[in-house]
């Protein structure tokens, strides 16, 4: 099954991971103190030496401070943190085994092997559920031999023990699994409302690329019609160029119209969509075409690709033809505008962005172009001479040169 | 229309008959042999590739038909390739052009003529070795036959690889993974 990752669904992941991180925190912490404290406070003569139970019960409290501090900053313990941790938690057990000796496992001062779960949990909280397993079962294996070694295997011993390990082990790991299965389930219900989310909102934007489609088509159509009923009325004349450079702007237009195929506002095409229109509303013929989708780009980026062709179109009234290709990691932005459009006076483009600028044969030629996986690089300003000199070209790059 | 039908040499076929697109009826035109130019308003590169898998042999955009529609018709006439803007912008998304094939078709896809897109490549190259606009047309007209090369086989782009190879354009192992007609038929067939 695809899993659904947005950042939404991990927001809400974190928000029921906190929740349950809590309440393991809670249940750990009552019986931290509830149980173990009175446990090893009342009985700190009984076992020897005496005290150790206290110094097992203050090494856990160690543990279990370390793992909360970790978990409440919404990380867990890193490895070896994890390997110290378990190793005193285990230690704990074993020498509260050692020191009650024969037929202490069930004894009151032999309260570690049954307390140390919780912290056991704490300490393996976000990593594998099968370290958590592992613990567990390293803690049952160590009180197990702890009950063999000292008077040999007592069948009624042996299945209390295994009921009490049962009880706790199921418990804790109960409590794990139920936690990790309402944290994943909140991720994926909230990655589905997300993406019920985003097809709401691509659906209003596409309902106002439309209307604005329409706004368009209507302003073209108008200006169309005007020509045609002109035309067919026999106040224009056909033969006139005036009339005929109106014609083909008009039809530029439509054309461009008919053929935008997006449905949803991108905002590179829109924002060269929009100098177009000022261009023809100016007097040129514009067309514009696309090869590849260009997706989201850094918005740094974006103005810089668009800058220098816009001011090209602002100043265009000839005809006018602007690209956008995207291959790949690769996007460039071109206008080819002829008559005597003057060039680019901008200052050179940012982010990045390589810009090419050149005249010839009463043509001008811009480009932009960046590519994605830009290194970052000192950023050069090559200029060569912006005297016009005809039939020469004039190139002034900022080439992102790797050095 | 059919095979039998008074002998022509090219169809020009627009591909907006009526509000109706024509795409479909690109490939039994091409199965009988007949040499589809595909004329439409729409430019897009989906369409482009559209167009080129169904078997047509150029594409030509209402934009550029006045620039390009006789030199596409002479050329596709006498099955050779014929690289128009709205073709050369459908092929720049082909993984198998060279680096220098797809610069090409990039600045002849932005708009250049012929000449200003030979003197640009020239200044591209490190070396400063002169590139004339016959090799320009030879960058762009290889790419479309490579382009040819994996596409649906039909007639008339056998034709093409035919005449492309007897130009030298390419050569004929060029054409290794070219999928014959029969063996085209039978998949359709079983599917």
């Amino acid at each position: 099954m695809p899993i659904l990752r947005s950042s939404a669904a991990d927001r809400a992941k974190k928000i029921y991971d906190k929740g349950a991180v809590r309440g393991a925190l809670a249940i750990a912490g009552t019986w931290h103190f509830g149980n173990d404290l009175p446990a090893a406070l009342l009985t700190w003569q009984k076992v020897h030496p005496a005290g150790l139970g206290l110094a097992v019960w203050c090494a856990y409290t160690v543990v279990g401070v370390v793992a909360a501090v970790a978990l409440l900053r919404g990380r867990r313990l890193e490895p070896f943190a994890v390997w110290i941790c378990t190793a005193v938690l285990l230690a704990g057990t074993a020498a509260l085994h050692l020191s009650a000796g024969s037929g202490g496992i069930f004894e009151w001062p032999n309260w570690a092997w049954g307390a140390v779960g919780w912290l056991g949990l704490l300490v393996l909280w976000r990593h594998d559920v099968e370290a958590t397993v592992a613990f567990l079962s390293a803690n049952a294996i160590i009180t197990t031999a702890a009950l063999l070694s000292s008077t040999g295997p007592d069948r009624y011993q042996l299945a209390m023990l295994l009921g009490v390990v049962y009880g706790t082990a199921s418990l804790q790991l109960g409590a794990l699994l139920g936690a990790r299965m309402i944290t994943e389930t909140a991720r994926r219900a909230a990655a589905a409302r997300e993406a019920g989310d985003r097809v709401l909102a691509r659906g209003i934007a596409a309902e106002e690329t439309r209307l604005e489609r329409r706004r368009r088509y209507a302003t073209a159509r108008a200006a169309a019609e005007d020509l045609l009923a002109g035309l067919a009325g026999g106040a224009l004349d056909p033969d006139d160029p005036m009339v005929r450079a109106r014609c083909a702007i008009a039809a530029a237009r439509l054309r461009r119209l008919v053929t935008e195929t997006d449905d949803v506002p991108d905002p590179l095409l829109h924002d060269l969509r929009a100098a177009a229109d000022v261009a023809e509303r100016r007097g040129a013929a514009v067309t514009l075409d696309q090869v590849g989708a260009v997706g989201d780009l850094p918005t740094e980026v974006r103005q810089a690709l668009v800058e220098a062709p816009t001011e090209v179109l602002a100043a265009a009234h000839g005809t006018a033809r602007v690209t956008v290709v995207s291959t790949g990691d690769d996007i460039s932005v071109s206008v080819l505008a002829d008559g005597d459009t003057p060039g680019v006076v901008g200052p050179p483009p940012g982010a990045d962005v390589s810009l090419s600028v050149e005249r010839e044969d009463g043509q001008l030629w811009v480009q932009t172009r960046w590519r994605r996986s830009a290194q970052p690089s000192s950023t050069t300003t090559k200029s060569s001479s912006t005297v016009s000199v005809p039939g020469q070209r004039q190139t002034r790059s900022t080439a992102s040169t790797s050095s | 229309m059919g095979p039998d039908a008074t002998p022509v040499d090219v169809i020009l076929l627009d591909l907006e008959l009526n509000r109706e697109l024509m795409l479909e009826r690109i490939g039994p035109l091409a199965d009988a042999g007949h040499r589809v130019v595909v004329f439409s308003a729409h430019g897009g590169p989906a369409m482009v590739k559209a167009a080129l898998d169904a078997g047509a042999c150029a594409y030509l955009t209402k934009d550029e038909a006045r620039e390009h529609c006789l030199a596409t018709l002479l050329a596709v006439g006498t099955d050779r390739p014929y690289v128009t803007r709205s073709l050369a912008g459908g092929m720049l998304a082909d993984p198998q052009l060279s680096g220098r094939e797809r610069e090409a078709l990039l600045l002849w896809f932005q708009g250049m003529d012929m000449a200003a897109v030979a003197r640009r490549m020239e200044k591209a190259d490190g070396s400063g070795t002169a590139i004339t606009k016959d090799t320009v047309k030879q960058y762009l007209d290889r790419a479309r036959v490579k382009y040819a090369r994996v596409g649906r086989s039909v007639p008339s782009r056998f034709a093409l690889l035919a005449r492309a190879i007897e130009d030298g354009l390419i050569r004929p192992e060029d054409v290794g993974d070219y999928r014959s007609a029969a063996a085209n038929q039978r998949a359709t067939r079983a599917s």
